[in-house]
């Protein structure tokens, strides 16, 4: 047969039917007979038919046609764009005014869409930067946990980690991570750096390799002994140690261990949590020796959660298939714990409960962000207040574009009376529409880049290391650019179609009404749903300023006005238990002393940062229903720190002297054991009410556990008032406190101090304190618990100031809306208002003549804006404290700031209609 | 009206149709012309040429069956038309005009 290639080719371009066929034929004839002659038939053949091929490309009539019609219609319309394009540009110019106003409408509202949408895409939406991040998945654990646990409760203990690994058929990789603040001494000082306790396949499975040296590896896992080596991130290599190539190699101190630079990771990577860069990557093998306390045999303790387990599935398998695929396995390694000494007291419900548990795998190339669950609704909600702003700037210019159709009627006319056709005509005015959007969008990414980083400052704070960056790339430029020309068609689109059919001959003819009836009723369409949009994004803003002012003023328990506060860890100089809590006893001594203070205080679990201690308690004399459980918030305190708090005692006695074991006390590593230690406690005034009845607690007995059984060692030895933990929006719930000197060890000590003057000038007397002690203890997180509270409420603080800005934005641009519209009726109807007054009307009725219309369109929005509100105020509601999203007092003072505004722009055209000299109104047309 | 004047080529090509007659194949065609007129040319240059001489209404071809030698693909079976006869026996008087009187220069007279 002859070559393929060179058949497909004639074939190609010779006609079709019997024309081509024949020759085709010929060829095919002469070639086999060649080939029987044993001449190179092949080559023939090629040289042939390019031959061929070159007379008869092109030749075909019909293709020859079809595609001479294709290339005129495409240049066509190519040509009949450009020189819209041009006529938009020169019409533009005529009116430098309304451009001007349209562009910065426009601008605000693509300048506010991109600046959040910067935000958006970089918090929420941004993957990894590793390999395929979309085969990343977060395997987790829900269901009862027997034991202790770190985190949101859905991590996974170390060994069965390895378990999984070992048992995996789903992933082609599987890594754990834990985050949490090391103290990192390079020589010169201490430092507190946000680090990852990662496993071997951390690296490899991420698909990350180091940016010098090496980054942790499988080896390091299974090696008998671990290395102690420490990985730094770029930026923190960069900013610390300057880029110091010599820095591999060197050793540092991390919480006193002494570990050696092996490498530093690529720039782009800060770790697996976006919202806290990591700066330290540390193999988890070092975790016992290096964090210590109860992490010491977390290796091997099954009845720890901690673990953030992450994996990467085979490819062709979804996140759903792999957790079906895994459950059986952590069903049958559940049974196997649940034979374990560990629950030799368990009761029969707990151990049914505890089988019950399940694993969920879910997508994870975004990583683990708790900045990301904190920000998402604020985020969203955010994105959709902006894209309502943008609706209505979209409305404002529709209207103006309107009014300027009817000064460009006769335009119209013309051209349509000289065979444009309406098609040609919207053709033209949209792409004017889209030009004006464009330099709008253009301008608005000016707004943008100033205003994200406004953004940024309301929840970047000293101790959230962001990795959030300002800096519009392609992926913002490319959402402006198809926002500003989505924006363009959807304010150009009515207008366009409305310009494009006027009736020629009584416009030609000057005797048309000078606006079309229809133009006007779509413009007062336009106002009355920009008076909605508007009203809605008030009612919101009133109820996140309402959130936000009810948690400023919520009583958190304890004084916030006077108290300075502050985090010292003995551990970081390598203090034993015996030795860190003299160091406490001393400290808290000192700091009472010294002038200006009023009293001081510690505890383990500092107030209002999110974190808490919480256990489920066995009380003496009320045992729990079966399958309930009596949770308790806990906290460890030392004496004064009530005082310091500002919270005072109902009945009993504070924590004192008596209360402490300063002799040297096994060290306690099972966290079941080191809480028996305890001989007294103090409970709130909440635990009281609702586990007691209100019955008198002081003299009763509590112990740690909820099995049957379970001793009850601890006496309550006092009740104080409520106050809030984790944070201020939560209820307050039962609380015991426990004395720090009872317990093993006083590590990650807060410290709060009661001032009489300013707080913030303290600090200076407490760093003395803790130099006097110890002259290179560092002192992390020094603030007021003033500032403490405003930070833990930035992310409502967000919320309000934006949506209030952005709903009197939106105000605004309805307002200039609603005055447009009413001016120019009041130009329509000029000579009626002449006439009116003529016969006698007075200045009054003619006011109320144009204020009616103003109260219509006002009374619609509202009616429209209510249900809208209703609905949308719903999907925010999480974000809500203290008010419902119905709330009256947010929707009255919503309508009312409406009803100013509208009133405003609705009396200065209605004024001066009533001050018309009415000889004059007669005479205009 | 007046038959538009013959190329050369297209000449030969008339008169090898012609002399073949009723196996005026377009394959027939390409050999005649080589082993008769000496003349090898590209299938490409002999289609376009037959193209051509069709479009000005001097040859026609119907489809004839194929040869199994051609997987079926049909032949083309050449007839001049008669301006094409007309436009031959023009040519040839022309030639025959010009020729008069400077055969003996030649010393090879044509026949």
């Amino acid at each position: 047969m002859p070559p393929k290639l060179a058949q497909w080719l004639l074939r190609w371009t010779l006609p079709e039917g019997a024309a081509g066929d024949t020759i085709l034929g010929d060829l095919l004839e002469e070639f086999r007979e060649r080939t029987i002659d044993g001449r190179n038939a092949a080559l023939w053949y090629w040289l042939e038919a390019v031959s061929v091929s070159l007379r008869y490309r092109g030749r075909d009539r019909r293709r020859a046609r079809r595609h001479a019609r294709s290339t005129m219609r495409f240049s066509g319309v190519w040509q009949s764009i450009l020189s819209d394009i041009r006529y938009a540009g020169r019409t533009l110019r005529t009116s430098p005014v309304f451009v001007a106003v349209a562009v910065l409408s426009i601008a605000l509202g693509v300048g506010a869409n991109t600046a959040i949408f910067t935000l958006v895409d970089q918090v929420l939406l941004r993957q990894l930067p590793v390999t395929r991040p979309h085969e990343l998945v977060l395997v987790t654990v829900r269901g009862t946990q027997y034991g202790s646990a770190w985190g949101d409760g859905n991590e996974l203990s170390y060994p069965m980690y390895e378990d999984l690994r070992g048992h995996n058929e789903v992933f082609t990789g599987l890594f754990c991570r834990f985050g949490i603040a090391l103290s990192l001494n390079a020589g010169d000082r201490i430092e507190r750096v946000a680090s990852e306790l990662v496993s071997g396949t951390y690296f490899p499975t991420l698909g990350v390799t180091a940016a010098r040296g090496r980054v942790i590896e499988p080896g390091d896992d299974t090696a008998a002994s671990p290395e102690p080596i420490v990985v730094l991130s770029h930026a923190y290599w960069s900013s610390r140690f300057a880029a110091d190539p010599a820095v591999v190699g060197r050793t540092l101190l991390v919480n006193n261990n002494r570990l050696t630079v092996i490498g530093v990771a690529p720039p782009a990577f800060h770790g697996t949590n976006l919202g806290n860069a990591t700066q330290v990557f540390v193999p988890l093998r070092l975790a016992p020796s290096v964090v210590g306390g109860p992490l010491t045999t977390a290796l091997e303790n099954r009845r720890m959660r901690w673990l953030n387990v992450f994996g990467r599935l085979r490819p062709g398998l979804t996140p759903t298939q792999a957790q079906a695929a895994l459950q059986p396995f952590y069903s049958s390694r559940l049974a196997f714990e649940e034979r374990e000494p560990a629950f030799a007291r368990a009761s029969a419900t707990v151990r049914s409960k505890f089988l019950q548990g399940t694993l969920a795998v879910r997508p994870a190339g975004e990583g683990k962000s708790d900045l990301r669950r904190q920000l998402s609704t604020p985020l969203w909600a955010l994105m959709g207040i902006v894209g309502m702003v943008l609706l209505i700037a979209c409305a404002n210019v529709a209207s103006l574009l309107l009014a300027r159709a009817t000064s460009r009627q006769r335009e119209m006319a013309i051209r349509l009376a000289i065979g444009a056709s309406r098609r040609r005509i919207v053709q033209q005015l949209l792409i004017e529409s889209v030009l004006l959007a464009l330099i709008g969008g253009a301008a608005g990414l000016a707004f943008a880049g100033w205003g994200s980083r406004l953004l940024l400052g309301f929840f970047v704070s000293a101790d959230r290391i962001l990795t959030v960056s300002t800096a519009p790339d392609g992926r913002v430029l490319a959402f402006t650019l198809a926002v500003s020309a989505i924006t363009g068609v959807l304010f150009g689109l009515a207008p366009a179609w409305q310009s494009a059919a006027p009736a020629i001959s009584p416009t030609l003819q000057s005797e048309a009404p000078s606006v079309g009836g229809g133009r006007s009723r779509l413009r007062r369409v336009l106002v009355v749903s920009q008076v909605a949009l508007s009203l809605v994004l008030l009612i919101g803003a009133g109820l996140f300023v309402r959130t936000l002012h009810n948690l400023v003023t919520a009583d958190a328990g304890f004084d916030t006005a006077h108290i300075l506060s502050f985090t010292v860890d003995p551990g970081e100089n390598g203090y034993d238990g015996m030795r860190a809590k003299q160091f406490m006893k001393s400290m808290v001594a000192r700091l009472q002393a010294s002038p200006g203070a009023v009293a001081a205080g510690v505890a383990t679990q500092g107030v209002l940062e999110g974190g808490s201690w919480n256990m489920a308690m066995t009380i003496e004399g009320r045992p729990a229903d079966s399958g309930q459980r009596r949770l308790t918030l806990n906290n460890m305190i030392s004496p004064g720190y009530f005082n310091a708090m500002g919270m005072h005692l109902a009945s009993g006695r504070a924590f004192d002297d008596r209360d402490q074991r300063m002799t040297t006390a096994r060290h306690g590593n099972d966290a079941f054991r080191e809480n028996d230690a305890f001989r007294v406690a103090i409970a709130n005034e909440a635990f009281v009410k609702q586990y007691l009845d209100g019955e008198p607690a002081v003299g009763r007995r509590v112990g740690f556990g909820h099995d049957p059984g379970t001793p009850t060692p601890i006496e309550i030895v006092g009740v104080v008032s409520d106050a809030k933990y984790t944070s201020v929006r939560d209820a307050i719930r039962p609380q015991l406190f426990f004395p720090i000197l009872e317990s093993s060890d006083a590590r990650n000590l807060v410290v709060y101090l009661r001032t009489s003057a300013d707080p913030a000038a303290m600090v200076g007397t407490a760093r003395a304190v803790i130099h006097d002690i110890d002259p290179i203890l560092p002192l992390h997180d020094v603030h007021t618990l003033e500032q403490k509270l405003d930070q833990s409420l930035a992310n409502e603080r967000l919320l309000a100031s934006l949506s209030a800005i952005f709903g009197l934005l939106a105000t605004l641009l309805a307002m200039v809306g609603l005055y447009g519209v009413v001016a120019y009726m009041v130009t329509k109807r000029t000579r009626e208002i002449g006439i009116r007054m003529a016969i006698g009307a007075r200045a009054r009725d003619v006011l109320w003549l144009i204020l009616r219309d103003v109260v219509w369109i006002v009374a619609a929005g509202i009616a429209l804006a209510l249900p809208l509100a209703w609905v949308s105020t719903r999907l925010v509601q999480g974000q809500l404290y203290g008010v419902t999203p119905i709330d009256p007092a947010a929707i009255a003072a919503a309508v009312g700031v409406l009803l100013i505004v509208a009133a405003i722009a609705g009396l200065i055209p209605a004024r001066r209609a009533a001050r018309m000299n009415p000889t004059a109104a007669l005479r205009h047309d | 009206m007046r038959s538009a004047s013959l190329g050369e080529f297209e000449h030969l090509l008339l008169l090898t149709v012609l002399r073949l007659g009723a196996d005026a194949f377009g394959l027939e065609i390409a050999k005649e012309l080589a082993s008769r007129a000496g003349r090898r040319i590209s299938r490409g240059a002999l289609y376009s040429s037959l193209d051509r001489l069709e479009q000005k209404g001097l040859l026609r071809w119907k489809a004839a069956e194929g040869t199994p030698l051609r997987d079926g693909l049909p032949r083309r079976l050449y007839t001049v038309t008669a301006s094409g006869v007309a436009a031959l026996r023009e040519s040839r008087q022309v030639l025959r005009r010009m020729w008069r009187g400077i055969e003996p220069l030649l010393k090879d007279p044509t026949t």
